[in-house]
Protein backbone atom coordinates (compact mmCIF):
# COMPACT_ATOMS: atom_id res chain seq x y z
CA UNK A 1 0.00 0.00 0.00
CA UNK A 2 1.86 3.16 -1.42
CA UNK A 3 -1.39 5.62 0.26
CA UNK A 4 -0.13 6.38 3.61
CA UNK A 5 3.55 6.99 1.88
CA UNK A 6 2.88 10.74 1.56
CA UNK A 7 2.07 10.98 6.00
CA UNK A 8 4.89 8.59 6.66
CA UNK A 9 7.23 11.30 4.98
CA UNK A 10 5.96 13.69 6.91
CA UNK A 11 6.19 12.12 10.08
CA UNK A 12 9.53 10.81 9.75
CA UNK A 13 10.14 14.82 9.51
CA UNK A 14 9.13 14.94 12.53
CA UNK A 15 11.56 12.71 14.07
CA UNK A 16 9.05 9.51 14.24
CA UNK A 17 9.73 5.80 13.25
CA UNK A 18 6.97 4.46 12.00
CA UNK A 19 6.37 0.65 11.53
CA UNK A 20 3.85 0.11 8.73
CA UNK A 21 1.04 -2.95 9.19
CA UNK A 22 -1.18 -4.22 6.87
CA UNK A 23 -4.56 -1.59 7.71
CA UNK A 24 -2.48 1.15 10.24
CA UNK A 25 0.63 2.97 10.97
CA UNK A 26 2.00 1.81 14.53
CA UNK A 27 4.73 4.08 16.55
CA UNK A 28 6.26 2.18 19.25
CA UNK A 29 7.25 4.34 22.20
CA UNK A 30 8.98 3.65 25.51
CA UNK A 31 8.82 6.61 28.02
CA UNK A 32 5.74 8.29 29.22
CA UNK A 33 7.43 11.77 28.14
CA UNK A 34 7.87 10.41 24.62
CA UNK A 35 4.41 9.29 24.59
CA UNK A 36 3.05 12.83 25.17
CA UNK A 37 5.85 14.59 22.84
CA UNK A 38 4.50 11.90 20.00
CA UNK A 39 0.51 12.63 20.67
CA UNK A 40 1.70 16.02 20.19
CA UNK A 41 3.21 16.34 17.05
CA UNK A 42 0.41 13.90 15.69
CA UNK A 43 -1.75 16.48 16.76
CA UNK A 44 0.19 18.93 14.86
CA UNK A 45 -0.68 16.83 11.74
CA UNK A 46 -4.16 16.72 11.82
CA UNK A 47 -4.85 13.27 14.18
CA UNK A 48 -7.30 15.02 16.27
CA UNK A 49 -9.92 12.21 18.20
CA UNK A 50 -8.83 9.17 20.03
CA UNK A 51 -10.75 6.19 18.49
CA UNK A 52 -9.91 3.63 21.41
CA UNK A 53 -7.44 2.46 24.03
CA UNK A 54 -6.56 -1.28 24.21
CA UNK A 55 -4.96 -2.08 27.20
CA UNK A 56 -3.20 -5.85 27.33
CA UNK A 57 -2.27 -7.69 30.33
CA UNK A 58 0.97 -9.93 29.31
CA UNK A 59 1.86 -11.43 32.78
CA UNK A 60 4.72 -13.70 31.19
CA UNK A 61 6.90 -10.50 30.37
CA UNK A 62 5.38 -8.56 33.28
CA UNK A 63 4.38 -6.22 31.39
CA UNK A 64 0.83 -4.10 30.41
CA UNK A 65 0.85 -3.38 26.60
CA UNK A 66 -1.33 0.27 26.03
CA UNK A 67 -2.04 0.72 22.83
CA UNK A 68 -4.02 3.82 21.74
CA UNK A 69 -5.63 4.25 18.52
CA UNK A 70 -5.88 7.93 16.83
CA UNK A 71 -7.61 8.84 13.89
CA UNK A 72 -8.64 11.89 11.59
CA UNK A 73 -11.70 13.95 11.42
CA UNK A 74 -10.60 17.10 9.93
CA UNK A 75 -9.21 16.19 7.07
CA UNK A 76 -10.89 13.64 4.74
CA UNK A 77 -7.42 12.58 2.60
CA UNK A 78 -6.77 10.82 6.95
CA UNK A 79 -10.16 9.61 7.01
CA UNK A 80 -8.29 5.92 6.24
CA UNK A 81 -5.34 6.15 8.33
CA UNK A 82 -5.02 4.80 11.57
CA UNK A 83 -2.15 5.50 13.89
CA UNK A 84 -1.90 2.89 16.67
CA UNK A 85 0.87 4.30 19.46
CA UNK A 86 1.73 1.51 21.74
CA UNK A 87 3.75 1.69 24.97
CA UNK A 88 4.67 -0.96 27.44
CA UNK A 89 4.11 -0.69 31.42
CA UNK A 90 5.54 -2.32 34.28
CA UNK A 91 2.84 -4.35 36.04
CA UNK A 92 3.69 -3.61 39.03
CA UNK A 93 3.03 0.23 39.79
CA UNK A 94 1.29 1.15 36.12
CA UNK A 95 1.44 4.84 35.21
CA UNK A 96 0.83 7.01 32.10
CA UNK A 97 0.57 10.82 32.10
CA UNK A 98 -3.45 11.56 30.92
CA UNK A 99 -4.08 12.87 27.88
CA UNK A 100 -7.33 14.01 28.42
CA UNK A 101 -5.77 17.62 27.80
CA UNK A 102 -4.59 16.96 24.24
CA UNK A 103 -7.33 14.96 23.18
CA UNK A 104 -10.35 15.64 25.26
CA UNK A 105 -11.95 12.40 23.39
CA UNK A 106 -10.01 10.13 25.49
CA UNK A 107 -11.61 10.68 28.89
CA UNK A 108 -14.13 8.08 29.40
CA UNK A 109 -11.59 5.41 27.58
CA UNK A 110 -8.59 5.65 30.07
CA UNK A 111 -11.48 6.17 32.92
CA UNK A 112 -12.53 2.39 31.59
CA UNK A 113 -8.91 1.51 31.39
CA UNK A 114 -8.24 2.46 34.93
CA UNK A 115 -10.74 0.51 36.69
CA UNK A 116 -10.35 -2.61 34.71
CA UNK A 117 -6.46 -2.56 34.35
CA UNK A 118 -5.69 -0.73 37.50
CA UNK A 119 -3.68 1.29 35.03
CA UNK A 120 -3.11 5.24 36.66
CA UNK A 121 -3.33 8.31 34.40
CA UNK A 122 -1.92 11.30 36.10
CA UNK A 123 -3.86 14.32 35.75
CA UNK A 124 -6.86 12.97 34.70
CA UNK A 125 -10.12 14.92 36.72
CA UNK A 126 -12.19 12.47 37.13
CA UNK A 127 -10.58 8.76 39.31
CA UNK A 128 -14.18 7.41 39.50
CA UNK A 129 -15.23 3.93 38.73
CA UNK A 130 -17.38 4.00 35.42
CA UNK A 131 -18.42 0.44 34.76
CA UNK A 132 -17.92 -1.32 37.87
CA UNK A 133 -19.14 -0.81 41.45
CA UNK A 134 -16.47 0.69 43.55
CA UNK A 135 -17.62 -1.27 46.75
CA UNK A 136 -17.13 -4.53 44.90
CA UNK A 137 -13.98 -3.82 42.90
CA UNK A 138 -11.71 -1.61 44.41
CA UNK A 139 -7.94 -2.67 43.72
CA UNK A 140 -9.87 -5.94 41.74
CA UNK A 141 -8.54 -5.10 38.19
CA UNK A 142 -11.14 -7.79 36.57
CA UNK A 143 -9.61 -7.64 32.93
CA UNK A 144 -6.08 -9.00 33.98
CA UNK A 145 -5.05 -11.94 33.52
CA UNK A 146 -4.97 -13.36 37.65
CA UNK A 147 -8.68 -12.00 37.51
CA UNK A 148 -10.90 -15.15 36.70
CA UNK A 149 -14.35 -16.21 36.08
CA UNK A 150 -15.46 -18.37 38.67
CA UNK A 151 -18.12 -21.01 36.38
CA UNK A 152 -21.02 -22.47 38.38
CA UNK A 153 -21.07 -25.40 36.00
CA UNK A 154 -24.65 -27.34 35.46
CA UNK A 155 -25.87 -29.36 38.16
CA UNK A 156 -27.58 -32.49 38.33
CA UNK B 1 -27.13 32.78 46.26
CA UNK B 2 -25.51 32.16 43.32
CA UNK B 3 -27.02 29.24 40.62
CA UNK B 4 -24.59 26.84 41.97
CA UNK B 5 -25.44 27.27 45.48
CA UNK B 6 -29.62 27.27 44.72
CA UNK B 7 -29.24 24.06 42.24
CA UNK B 8 -30.46 20.88 43.51
CA UNK B 9 -29.75 17.10 42.49
CA UNK B 10 -31.72 15.14 40.26
CA UNK B 11 -31.55 11.28 39.34
CA UNK B 12 -32.72 11.07 35.72
CA UNK B 13 -32.75 6.90 35.53
CA UNK B 14 -31.55 4.43 36.02
CA UNK B 15 -35.22 3.24 35.85
CA UNK B 16 -35.43 3.09 31.89
CA UNK B 17 -35.96 7.31 31.59
CA UNK B 18 -36.44 5.86 27.90
CA UNK B 19 -34.43 4.04 25.97
CA UNK B 20 -32.18 1.84 28.62
CA UNK B 21 -30.52 1.32 32.28
CA UNK B 22 -28.15 4.61 32.89
CA UNK B 23 -28.90 7.44 34.90
CA UNK B 24 -27.73 10.88 34.33
CA UNK B 25 -26.85 12.79 37.46
CA UNK B 26 -28.44 16.59 36.75
CA UNK B 27 -28.23 19.71 38.71
CA UNK B 28 -30.85 21.87 38.28
CA UNK B 29 -31.14 25.88 38.68
CA UNK B 30 -34.99 26.58 38.28
CA UNK B 31 -35.55 25.03 35.01
CA UNK B 32 -32.34 24.70 34.13
CA UNK B 33 -29.64 22.15 33.80
CA UNK B 34 -26.37 23.27 35.31
CA UNK B 35 -24.23 20.04 35.02
CA UNK B 36 -25.19 16.66 34.16
CA UNK B 37 -22.96 13.86 34.74
CA UNK B 38 -23.74 10.28 32.88
CA UNK B 39 -23.88 7.35 35.23
CA UNK B 40 -23.36 3.93 33.38
CA UNK B 41 -22.92 0.83 33.90
CA UNK B 42 -25.81 -0.81 35.21
CA UNK B 43 -25.99 -3.02 32.42
CA UNK B 44 -22.11 -4.64 31.97
CA UNK B 45 -21.93 -7.97 31.80
CA UNK B 46 -18.14 -8.05 30.67
CA UNK B 47 -18.16 -9.30 27.29
CA UNK B 48 -14.47 -8.56 27.02
CA UNK B 49 -13.78 -11.20 29.82
CA UNK B 50 -16.14 -13.63 28.56
CA UNK B 51 -14.68 -13.44 25.01
CA UNK B 52 -11.35 -14.67 26.44
CA UNK B 53 -13.40 -17.80 28.27
CA UNK B 54 -14.91 -18.60 24.93
CA UNK B 55 -13.71 -20.49 21.36
CA UNK B 56 -13.66 -17.88 18.58
CA UNK B 57 -16.84 -19.17 16.95
CA UNK B 58 -18.68 -19.44 20.48
CA UNK B 59 -17.77 -15.26 20.58
CA UNK B 60 -20.15 -14.64 17.54
CA UNK B 61 -23.27 -14.91 19.74
CA UNK B 62 -21.36 -13.11 22.27
CA UNK B 63 -20.94 -10.08 21.01
CA UNK B 64 -24.02 -9.90 18.80
CA UNK B 65 -25.59 -9.65 22.71
CA UNK B 66 -23.97 -6.69 23.33
CA UNK B 67 -26.44 -4.39 21.00
CA UNK B 68 -29.49 -6.32 19.77
CA UNK B 69 -31.14 -3.61 17.45
CA UNK B 70 -27.43 -3.42 15.15
CA UNK B 71 -26.58 -7.05 15.77
CA UNK B 72 -24.89 -7.65 12.22
CA UNK B 73 -22.61 -4.85 12.85
CA UNK B 74 -21.50 -6.43 15.75
CA UNK B 75 -21.14 -9.64 14.06
CA UNK B 76 -19.84 -8.41 11.16
CA UNK B 77 -16.68 -6.21 12.88
CA UNK B 78 -15.61 -8.99 15.04
CA UNK B 79 -15.43 -11.44 12.02
CA UNK B 80 -13.30 -9.13 10.20
CA UNK B 81 -10.61 -8.85 12.62
CA UNK B 82 -10.59 -12.51 12.83
CA UNK B 83 -10.57 -12.65 9.20
CA UNK B 84 -7.56 -10.46 9.36
CA UNK B 85 -5.36 -12.72 11.25
CA UNK B 86 -6.77 -15.53 9.26
CA UNK B 87 -5.91 -13.68 6.41
CA UNK B 88 -8.73 -15.35 4.41
CA UNK B 89 -10.92 -12.76 1.96
CA UNK B 90 -14.50 -14.20 1.54
CA UNK B 91 -15.40 -15.17 -1.67
CA UNK B 92 -17.78 -11.81 -3.65
CA UNK B 93 -20.71 -13.02 -3.22
CA UNK B 94 -20.70 -13.53 0.47
CA UNK B 95 -19.25 -9.70 0.67
CA UNK B 96 -22.42 -8.92 -0.95
CA UNK B 97 -24.91 -10.72 1.30
CA UNK B 98 -22.27 -9.44 4.42
CA UNK B 99 -23.19 -5.99 2.91
CA UNK B 100 -26.84 -6.62 2.19
CA UNK B 101 -27.73 -8.22 6.31
CA UNK B 102 -25.58 -5.04 7.15
CA UNK B 103 -28.00 -2.32 5.33
CA UNK B 104 -31.08 -4.48 6.77
CA UNK B 105 -29.83 -3.98 10.27
CA UNK B 106 -28.89 -0.39 9.84
CA UNK B 107 -32.44 0.78 8.76
CA UNK B 108 -33.82 -1.62 11.60
CA UNK B 109 -31.15 0.30 14.33
CA UNK B 110 -32.12 4.00 12.76
CA UNK B 111 -36.21 3.09 13.21
CA UNK B 112 -35.50 1.79 16.75
CA UNK B 113 -34.26 5.01 17.54
CA UNK B 114 -35.99 7.46 15.25
CA UNK B 115 -38.90 5.39 17.37
CA UNK B 116 -37.74 6.10 20.83
CA UNK B 117 -37.09 9.68 20.36
CA UNK B 118 -40.33 9.83 18.72
CA UNK B 119 -41.82 8.82 21.76
CA UNK B 120 -39.59 11.21 24.34
CA UNK B 121 -41.17 14.33 22.33
CA UNK B 122 -44.23 13.04 23.06
CA UNK B 123 -45.35 11.61 19.69
CA UNK B 124 -46.43 8.13 20.35
CA UNK B 125 -47.90 7.64 16.64
CA UNK B 126 -44.06 7.98 15.75
CA UNK B 127 -43.05 5.23 18.25
CA UNK B 128 -45.94 3.14 16.86
CA UNK B 129 -44.92 3.92 13.23
CA UNK B 130 -41.41 3.64 13.71
CA UNK B 131 -41.40 0.21 15.34
CA UNK B 132 -44.02 -1.02 13.08
CA UNK B 133 -41.29 -0.40 9.87
CA UNK B 134 -38.80 -1.99 12.00
CA UNK B 135 -40.48 -5.40 11.35
CA UNK B 136 -40.42 -4.72 7.70
CA UNK B 137 -36.87 -5.39 8.45
CA UNK B 138 -37.01 -8.39 11.18
CA UNK B 139 -38.77 -10.11 8.83
CA UNK B 140 -36.57 -9.72 5.27
CA UNK B 141 -34.12 -10.39 7.98
CA UNK B 142 -35.29 -13.65 9.44
CA UNK B 143 -36.06 -14.71 5.75
CA UNK B 144 -32.55 -14.49 5.05
CA UNK B 145 -31.04 -15.59 8.15
CA UNK B 146 -33.42 -17.57 10.00
CA UNK B 147 -33.82 -15.16 12.94
CA UNK B 148 -35.32 -11.73 13.73
CA UNK B 149 -32.57 -10.12 15.86
CA UNK B 150 -29.32 -11.82 16.95
CA UNK B 151 -28.61 -13.43 13.00
CA UNK B 152 -24.83 -14.79 13.88
CA UNK B 153 -25.42 -14.94 9.81
CA UNK B 154 -21.45 -14.13 9.01
CA UNK B 155 -18.81 -16.84 9.75
CA UNK B 156 -15.25 -16.65 9.25
CA UNK B 157 -14.69 -17.05 5.34
CA UNK B 158 -18.11 -16.54 4.20
CA UNK B 159 -21.71 -16.29 5.42
CA UNK B 160 -23.92 -18.81 6.54
CA UNK B 161 -26.39 -18.82 4.30
CA UNK B 162 -27.41 -18.18 0.90
CA UNK B 163 -30.31 -16.26 -0.61
CA UNK B 164 -33.57 -17.64 -0.17
CA UNK B 165 -35.47 -18.42 -3.78
CA UNK B 166 -38.05 -15.62 -4.51
CA UNK B 167 -36.53 -13.25 -2.29
CA UNK B 168 -35.55 -10.29 -4.17
CA UNK B 169 -38.96 -10.07 -5.55
CA UNK B 170 -39.96 -10.48 -2.15
CA UNK B 171 -37.59 -7.21 -0.96
CA UNK B 172 -38.71 -5.21 -3.89
CA UNK B 173 -42.20 -5.96 -2.90
CA UNK B 174 -41.60 -4.77 1.03
CA UNK B 175 -39.33 -1.93 0.11
CA UNK B 176 -42.15 -0.65 -1.92
CA UNK B 177 -44.86 -0.51 0.48
CA UNK B 178 -41.70 0.30 3.10
CA UNK B 179 -40.99 3.64 1.06
CA UNK B 180 -44.88 4.52 0.74
CA UNK B 181 -45.02 4.30 4.69
CA UNK B 182 -41.89 6.36 4.88
CA UNK B 183 -43.44 9.06 2.84
CA UNK B 184 -46.73 9.24 5.57
CA UNK B 185 -43.97 9.03 8.84
CA UNK B 186 -42.59 11.88 7.08
CA UNK B 187 -46.26 13.92 7.18
CA UNK B 188 -46.74 12.67 10.40
CA UNK B 189 -43.44 12.97 12.92
CA UNK B 190 -40.38 14.14 10.52
CA UNK B 191 -41.68 17.24 8.75
CA UNK B 192 -43.93 17.66 11.42
CA UNK B 193 -44.01 21.09 12.73
CA UNK B 194 -44.32 20.03 16.57
CA UNK B 195 -41.16 18.00 16.13
CA UNK B 196 -39.23 20.52 15.09
CA UNK B 197 -40.49 23.05 17.41
CA UNK B 198 -39.02 20.60 19.70
CA UNK B 199 -36.16 19.49 17.80
CA UNK B 200 -34.51 22.44 16.08
CA UNK B 201 -31.75 24.58 17.46
CA UNK B 202 -31.84 21.93 20.45
CA UNK B 203 -28.58 20.36 21.69
CA UNK B 204 -26.58 22.07 18.71
CA UNK B 205 -23.23 20.19 18.75
CA UNK B 206 -20.82 22.51 16.61
CA UNK B 207 -18.31 20.94 14.02
CA UNK B 208 -15.16 21.84 16.33
CA UNK B 209 -16.50 20.29 19.16
CA UNK B 210 -17.87 16.67 17.01
CA UNK B 211 -14.29 16.65 16.27
CA UNK B 212 -12.42 17.58 19.64
CA UNK B 213 -14.86 14.66 21.52
CA UNK B 214 -14.28 12.20 18.65
CA UNK B 215 -17.98 11.56 18.09
CA UNK B 216 -19.19 9.33 15.72
CA UNK B 217 -22.08 8.54 13.14
CA UNK B 218 -25.18 10.37 12.62
CA UNK B 219 -24.47 12.53 15.24
CA UNK B 220 -20.61 13.42 13.62
CA UNK B 221 -22.69 13.93 10.22
CA UNK B 222 -25.00 15.94 11.34
CA UNK B 223 -22.39 18.58 12.16
CA UNK B 224 -21.10 18.87 9.23
CA UNK B 225 -18.67 16.38 8.92
CA UNK B 226 -18.87 13.83 5.92
CA UNK B 227 -16.48 10.86 8.00
CA UNK B 228 -17.86 7.45 6.97
CA UNK B 229 -16.19 3.84 7.42
CA UNK B 230 -18.04 2.38 4.14
CA UNK B 231 -16.29 5.09 2.30
CA UNK B 232 -13.59 5.50 4.29
CA UNK B 233 -12.12 2.28 4.78
CA UNK B 234 -14.38 0.22 2.50
CA UNK B 235 -15.19 -3.31 3.91
CA UNK B 236 -17.40 -6.05 2.63
CA UNK B 237 -19.07 -4.81 -0.87
CA UNK B 238 -19.11 -1.01 -0.38
CA UNK B 239 -16.48 -0.54 -2.73
CA UNK B 240 -18.56 -1.20 -5.33
CA UNK B 241 -22.21 0.13 -4.36
CA UNK B 242 -23.14 3.33 -5.01
CA UNK B 243 -24.33 5.97 -2.56
CA UNK B 244 -24.45 9.15 -0.34
CA UNK B 245 -22.98 10.02 2.94
CA UNK B 246 -25.71 11.39 4.43
CA UNK B 247 -24.49 15.41 5.88
CA UNK B 248 -26.35 18.46 7.75
CA UNK B 249 -24.62 21.73 8.83
CA UNK B 250 -27.19 22.27 11.88
CA UNK B 251 -25.61 20.08 14.57
CA UNK B 252 -28.85 20.19 16.28
CA UNK B 253 -31.03 17.14 17.37
CA UNK B 254 -33.20 17.41 14.13
CA UNK B 255 -30.66 17.53 11.96
CA UNK B 256 -29.67 14.44 13.30
CA UNK B 257 -32.98 12.79 12.93
CA UNK B 258 -32.99 13.95 8.99
CA UNK B 259 -29.43 12.42 8.91
CA UNK B 260 -30.87 9.22 10.49
CA UNK B 261 -34.06 9.63 7.28
CA UNK B 262 -31.16 10.02 4.81
CA UNK B 263 -29.14 7.20 5.55
CA UNK B 264 -32.25 5.17 5.35
CA UNK B 265 -32.96 5.53 1.91
CA UNK B 266 -29.58 5.66 1.02
CA UNK B 267 -29.51 1.84 2.83
CA UNK B 268 -32.38 1.05 0.47
CA UNK B 269 -30.44 2.38 -2.50
CA UNK B 270 -27.51 -0.16 -1.40
CA UNK B 271 -30.00 -3.13 -1.08
CA UNK B 272 -31.50 -2.54 -4.23
CA UNK B 273 -28.12 -2.66 -5.86
CA UNK B 274 -26.88 -5.43 -4.08
CA UNK B 275 -29.44 -7.22 -5.25
CA UNK B 276 -29.01 -6.17 -8.63
CA UNK B 277 -25.33 -6.88 -8.99
CA UNK B 278 -24.93 -10.05 -6.63
CA UNK B 279 -22.41 -11.96 -8.46
CA UNK B 280 -22.90 -16.04 -8.74
CA UNK B 281 -20.35 -18.12 -6.82
CA UNK B 282 -19.71 -19.48 -3.28
CA UNK B 283 -20.61 -18.06 -0.17
CA UNK B 284 -17.94 -19.73 1.69
CA UNK B 285 -13.89 -19.74 1.27
CA UNK B 286 -12.32 -22.28 -0.91
CA UNK B 287 -10.04 -22.93 1.82
CA UNK B 288 -12.96 -24.08 4.14
CA UNK B 289 -15.02 -26.02 1.67
CA UNK B 290 -11.92 -28.16 0.79
CA UNK B 291 -11.81 -29.54 4.10
CA UNK B 292 -15.58 -30.28 4.40
CA UNK B 293 -16.64 -34.09 3.91
CA UNK B 294 -18.34 -34.84 0.94
CA UNK B 295 -21.75 -35.23 2.47
CA UNK B 296 -21.45 -31.66 3.99
CA UNK B 297 -20.16 -30.36 0.79
CA UNK B 298 -23.69 -31.82 -1.29
CA UNK B 299 -26.17 -30.25 1.45
CA UNK B 300 -24.66 -27.06 1.39
CA UNK B 301 -24.81 -26.91 -2.51
CA UNK B 302 -28.50 -28.27 -2.66
CA UNK B 303 -29.83 -25.99 0.25
CA UNK B 304 -27.49 -23.33 0.38
CA UNK B 305 -27.05 -23.33 3.98
CA UNK B 306 -23.22 -23.97 5.44
CA UNK B 307 -23.46 -26.13 8.38
CA UNK B 308 -20.61 -25.55 10.65
CA UNK B 309 -17.52 -27.63 9.53
CA UNK B 310 -16.17 -29.82 12.41
CA UNK B 311 -12.41 -27.79 11.90
CA UNK B 312 -14.49 -24.78 13.20
CA UNK B 313 -14.94 -25.87 16.96
CA UNK B 314 -11.46 -26.19 17.70
CA UNK B 315 -10.41 -23.16 15.09
CA UNK B 316 -6.92 -22.27 15.82
CA UNK B 317 -6.21 -18.90 14.82
CA UNK B 318 -2.38 -17.93 14.52
CA UNK B 319 -0.87 -15.60 16.51
CA UNK B 320 -1.04 -11.55 15.73
CA UNK B 321 -3.59 -9.20 16.05
CA UNK B 322 -6.41 -7.78 13.90
CA UNK B 323 -8.63 -4.62 13.72
CA UNK B 324 -12.14 -4.71 12.58
CA UNK B 325 -13.62 -1.36 11.52
CA UNK B 326 -17.09 -0.89 10.51
CA UNK B 327 -19.96 2.12 10.21
CA UNK B 328 -22.84 0.65 12.65
CA UNK B 329 -26.16 1.98 13.02
CA UNK B 330 -24.60 4.52 15.94
CA UNK B 331 -21.27 4.73 13.94
CA UNK B 332 -17.75 3.66 13.55
CA UNK B 333 -17.31 0.33 15.25
CA UNK B 334 -13.68 -1.19 16.49
CA UNK B 335 -12.82 -4.47 17.18
CA UNK B 336 -9.63 -5.05 18.62
CA UNK B 337 -8.00 -8.82 18.69
CA UNK B 338 -5.54 -10.09 19.58
CA UNK B 339 -4.57 -13.89 19.36
CA UNK B 340 -1.85 -15.97 20.93
CA UNK B 341 -2.22 -18.62 18.49
CA UNK B 342 -4.91 -20.76 20.85
CA UNK B 343 -7.91 -21.57 20.53
CA UNK B 344 -9.37 -19.05 22.18
CA UNK B 345 -9.12 -15.01 22.18
CA UNK B 346 -6.08 -13.83 24.31
CA UNK B 347 -7.40 -10.15 24.46
CA UNK B 348 -10.88 -8.71 22.39
CA UNK B 349 -11.09 -5.24 23.20
CA UNK B 350 -14.21 -3.36 21.50
CA UNK B 351 -14.60 0.12 20.97
CA UNK B 352 -18.48 0.88 20.59
CA UNK B 353 -19.88 3.72 18.57
CA UNK B 354 -22.56 4.43 22.50
CA UNK B 355 -19.51 4.60 24.41
CA UNK B 356 -18.11 6.78 22.39
CA UNK B 357 -20.84 9.25 22.29
CA UNK B 358 -21.42 9.44 26.34
CA UNK B 359 -18.95 12.07 26.24
CA UNK B 360 -21.52 13.82 24.74
CA UNK B 361 -24.04 14.12 27.68
CA UNK B 362 -21.70 16.35 30.12
CA UNK B 363 -21.49 18.76 26.61
CA UNK B 364 -24.82 18.96 25.70
CA UNK B 365 -27.04 18.71 28.49
CA UNK B 366 -26.06 21.70 29.90
CA UNK B 367 -27.56 25.15 30.35
CA UNK B 368 -30.79 23.54 28.68
CA UNK B 369 -34.16 23.21 29.71
CA UNK B 370 -35.16 19.50 31.72
CA UNK B 371 -37.74 19.85 29.33
CA UNK B 372 -34.85 19.56 26.74
CA UNK B 373 -33.16 16.73 27.84
CA UNK B 374 -35.02 13.40 26.44
CA UNK B 375 -35.01 15.46 23.35
CA UNK B 376 -31.43 15.56 23.27
CA UNK B 377 -30.72 12.48 25.07
CA UNK B 378 -32.55 10.27 22.49
CA UNK B 379 -30.67 12.40 19.75
CA UNK B 380 -27.65 10.71 20.44
CA UNK B 381 -29.55 7.16 19.84
CA UNK B 382 -27.32 6.01 23.11
CA UNK B 383 -27.72 2.62 23.85
CA UNK B 384 -26.80 1.64 27.35
CA UNK B 385 -26.19 -2.57 26.76
CA UNK B 386 -23.35 -1.51 23.54
CA UNK B 387 -21.90 0.98 25.80
CA UNK B 388 -21.50 -0.49 28.85
CA UNK B 389 -20.23 -4.01 27.24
Amino acid sequence: MNKFNELIEKLKLEGLTIEKEDKALRIRVSTAEELVNVLNKLKMQGFDHIKSITATDLPDRNVLEVSYILGSYSHDKMYETLMIITISLSRDNPVLPSISEIFPSSVYHERECYEMFGIKFEGHRDQRHLLLSPEDFTGIYPLRKEFKIEEEGIRG
Amino acid sequence: MSSEERAITIFYGPQHPASGHMRIILEVDGDIVVKADPDIGYVHRGIEKLAEYKTYLQVIPLVERQCLPDAAHHNLAYILALEEILGIEPPERAQYLRTLIAEISRIASHLYGMGLHGIAIGSSTAYMWCFGLREYMLLLAEKLTGARITYSYIIPGGVRRDLPQGFSSEVERYLKSFERKMRDLDKLFISNPVTKARLEGVGVLSKNDAIRLGVVGPILRASGISYDVRKARPYAAYQWVDFEVATRKEGDSYARLLVRVKEIQESIRIIRQVLRDLPSGNIFHEKYVKMLPPKIKSYIEDTGRVKFPGVFATLKIPKGEGIGIVEAGRGELIYHLISDGGSKPYRLKISTPSFRNLILFSHLIKGVKVADVPAIYLSLDYFPPEADR
